[in-house]
């Protein structure tokens, strides 16, 4: 009897063991990316319309599904953050794996339907990086690549200097781009050069304003589904 | 339970205790924190400074020991750490912008850059610093240059004398005087309307001898026509300065005197932004024409001209032109049929600036979508099915022949048109029972695109159901 309750317990010990491994496993995909935007104050409601429906297009874009279909057959992972002050990030509609045309869609019209969750605030461009680092290490996704995506129209002003939180995300191997919208202040650029790209390939787009970001989050997008360049 | 009761007042209490001691910024806490300025080390020094920087304006009355520490200590990490803390901290402007002026004299030229970064926190009272600004416009480092003159765009008022100084001396002033200007006048056009007394000069730089000039100040005419702020507000009456530039307000209505002199000032810059469309160089030409898209049918002059550039253009005056024509309004709905011709574009980037246009027309573009739906042209459909998406519940007019294109060949039409159907989000039993019937199809997008659309329709259905 006691043989079979040590039995029994090994068994039960040894699923649960095993199921552990099993469901803790990751999920392998050729890039993670988390496409952080800005919905502090200076966005109104129209550009931030003009960004989500910016996204949403160039995931339906020939060649983005091209370049993602090309990446081996794992796909990319893309989340989209959105961001403003220092306490205000929020994760939109989670991680969507992306393999094929339909997915590309699928993923494009939760985008263009996404809703503003932040109603505006101040600017923290470490509060967004630091945030973004935490849903790449916890959205049990493994990638050779990961890559945030950081899109803005102003400096920060609220929060750590971005400097320090693009150098904790590089030492973890995170490449960090820019998309800055020069709208309002026209030295942007810069600023985000200095303090806030980096990584293996790092690079940065210019965008006039907000009517312009469609054309330049797809230049992005393909150039960072596609392999860096440096 | 009055045993338990004590037990958590008391649990509370030591909660309080401790974190009031842990948190507070008292005067104890935050003086021996600067006291570690003096005698720790330098990791210790830097997490003080942070920690300072931390509280913000409860650090105030350490500044003279950071402005000392700034003077004194020899260690580049921590001066940096300084110049960072006296920004956030943000107080004593009469000791702090002095002593940042001082750092922008520094060798080094982080801590240059730095302190020219951190004068912005102090608004008009870092008037001072102005001339020292001025001067770091021609530092030898392009960051230190940056930084000063972000910071000189961002001081409102005060700063735009000096700047249209550097605008008034000719070209051969100095070697640099042309890269100068370029930063000058980029930084009168970030002040916005707070620079709207550089209007007449920037007007005669648009038509200056040099192209660059030109470009620069066309793109600063537009920033500060196309300011929302619009003056109007008393505080000018209290602060000398604000009378020139008035404070901004979005109340237009209350003080008709400034308004109308803005929109005089918006009328001088929409004229020269319709004279720089014919600039012989492109760039300024192309500048000039996204400027429009700021001032709605104030573009509508050059209407003509504007579609010209949209079907003969380049691909980004292409794009540009649309977007300055679907701002126009109501005078401008004639274009639609060539908005909806610019959805077969060969370059991308336009064929979405048309959609975006349709976007904005609404319901006026559905019945031209749908007579250029029956052509079947392959450079057009799928445009026009995702217009439909885009235009949403407007489109209405359009679900009989979204109906008709779920049976259609090409199993990427389907699926628009599916898509389009829930983007409408009229559940009538037709719809959900097309959208039903297409869940068998072979191809997995459109089997997605139904289903999407189904939960869609579904999710409007409850909701009206509900408030029935």
């Amino acid at each position: 009897m006691k043989n079979l309750i040590l039995k029994l317990f090994l068994c039960i010990f040894f699923i649960f063991f095993f199921n552990k491994i099993i469901f803790a496993q990751n999920i392998y995909v050729d890039l993670e990316l988390v496409l952080a935007v800005d919905v502090s104050s200076s966005v109104d409601e129209e550009e931030y319309q003009l960004q989500i429906r910016g996204v949403g297009a160039a995931f339906r874009h020939p060649d983005i599904i091209a370049a993602i279909e090309s990446t081996g057959g794992n796909g990319i992972a893309v989340a989209m953050v959105q961001w403003s002050d220092n306490e205000e990030q929020a994760l939109v509609g989670g991680w969507h794996i992306i393999k094929d045309a339909a997915d590309a869609a699928e993923y494009a019209r939760i985008i263009r339907r996404s809703p503003r969750i932040i109603a505006g605030g101040q600017t923290s461009i470490a509060g967004a990086l630091t945030f973004s680092i935490d849903q790449i290490n916890n959205n049990n996704i493994d990638s050779s690549r990961k890559v945030i995506d950081v899109s803005g129209d102003g400096r920060a002003n609220n929060g750590v200097h971005p400097m320090k939180i693009r150098d904790i995300a590089l030492d973890q191997n995170i490449t960090i781009n820019g998309l800055v919208i020069i709208n309002e202040e026209p030295f942007l650029d810069g600023y985000f050069e200095r303090g806030v790209i980096g990584g293996r390939g790092g690079f940065m787009m210019v965008a006039e304003d907000y009517r312009d970001y469609a054309a330049m989050i797809l230049q992005k997008l393909l150039r960072e589904i596609g392999m860096p360049v440096s | 339970m009055k045993t338990q009761i004590h037990k958590l007042l008391l649990l509370f209490y030591l909660i309080f205790i401790i974190f009031s001691n842990v948190f507070a910024a008292d005067y104890p806490y935050v003086k021996k924190k600067a006291e570690i300025l003096k005698v720790g080390t330098v990791e210790e020094k830097i997490s003080a400074v942070q920690e300072l920087g931390r509280l913000s304006s409860n650090a105030n009355f350490v500044i003279p020991e950071l402005i000392y520490s700034l003077r004194n200590d020899d260690s580049h990490d921590v001066k940096m750490e300084i110049i960072r803390a006296l920004e956030r901290i943000g107080g004593q402007a009469n000791a702090t912008v002095p002593a940042l002026i001082e750092a922008l004299g520094n060798d080094d030229w982080q801590i240059r850059w730095a302190a020219a970064g951190a004068l912005t926190s102090f608004g008009k009272k870092s008037a001072m610093a102005v001339p020292e600004l001025i001067t770091l416009l021609r530092d030898s480092n392009e960051y230190v240059k940056n930084a000063a003159i972000s910071t000189l765009g961002k001081m409102g008022p005060i700063s735009v004398a000096a700047m249209m100084d550097e605008l008034y001396k000719s070209l051969d002033y100095a070697d640099d005087q042309l890269y100068v200007q370029i930063l000058c006048t980029r930084a009168l056009g970030a002040l916005g309307s707070k620079a709207m007394i550089a209007v007449p000069l920037l007007v005669e730089n648009s038509r200056h001898d040099n192209a660059i000039i030109r470009l620069e100040s066309v793109i600063a005419l537009r920033k500060i026509g196309g300011d929302d702020a619009m003056p109007g507000e008393i505080g000018w009456l209290a602060e000398p300065d604000e009378m020139i530039w008035p404070k901004g307000s979005r109340n237009e209505g209350n003080f008709l005197m400034f308004a109308e002199a803005k929109q005089m000032v918006i009328y001088t810059i929409v004229k020269t932004l319709l004279f720089s469309i014919s600039d012989p160089d492109p760039k300024v030409s192309y500048s000039a024409i996204k400027g429009l898209a700021n001032f709605g049918n104030k573009a509508l002059p050059v209407k003509d001209q504007l579609v010209n550039y949209m079907n003969r253009g380049t691909p980004i005056m292409r794009r540009v032109a649309i977007d300055v024509l679907s701002n126009i309004g109501d005078e401008a709905d004639d274009v639609i049929p060539d908005f909806v011709t610019a959805l077969s574009d060969f370059d991308v980037n336009v064929q979405w600036a048309a959609i975006q246009a349709l976007r904005i027309k609404g319901k006026k573009a559905v019945p031209e979508l749908i007579y250029m739906l029956e052509y079947d042209d392959d450079g057009l459909t799928g445009n026009i099915l995702k217009a439909f998406s885009e235009i949403g519940n407007e489109a209405k007019g359009a679900i009989n022949i979204l109906l008709v294109m779920l049976q259609h060949d090409n199993a990427s039409y389907r699926a628009l048109a599916a898509e389009a159907l829930g983007e409408i989000g009229e559940p009538s039993l037709l719809v959900i029972d097309s959208l039903n019937n297409i869940k068998k199809d072979n191809d997995n997008n459109v089997v997605r695109s139904a289903e999407w659309s189904l939960k869609e329709l579904n999710r409007i259905f409850e909701e009206q159901d509900t408030n029935r």
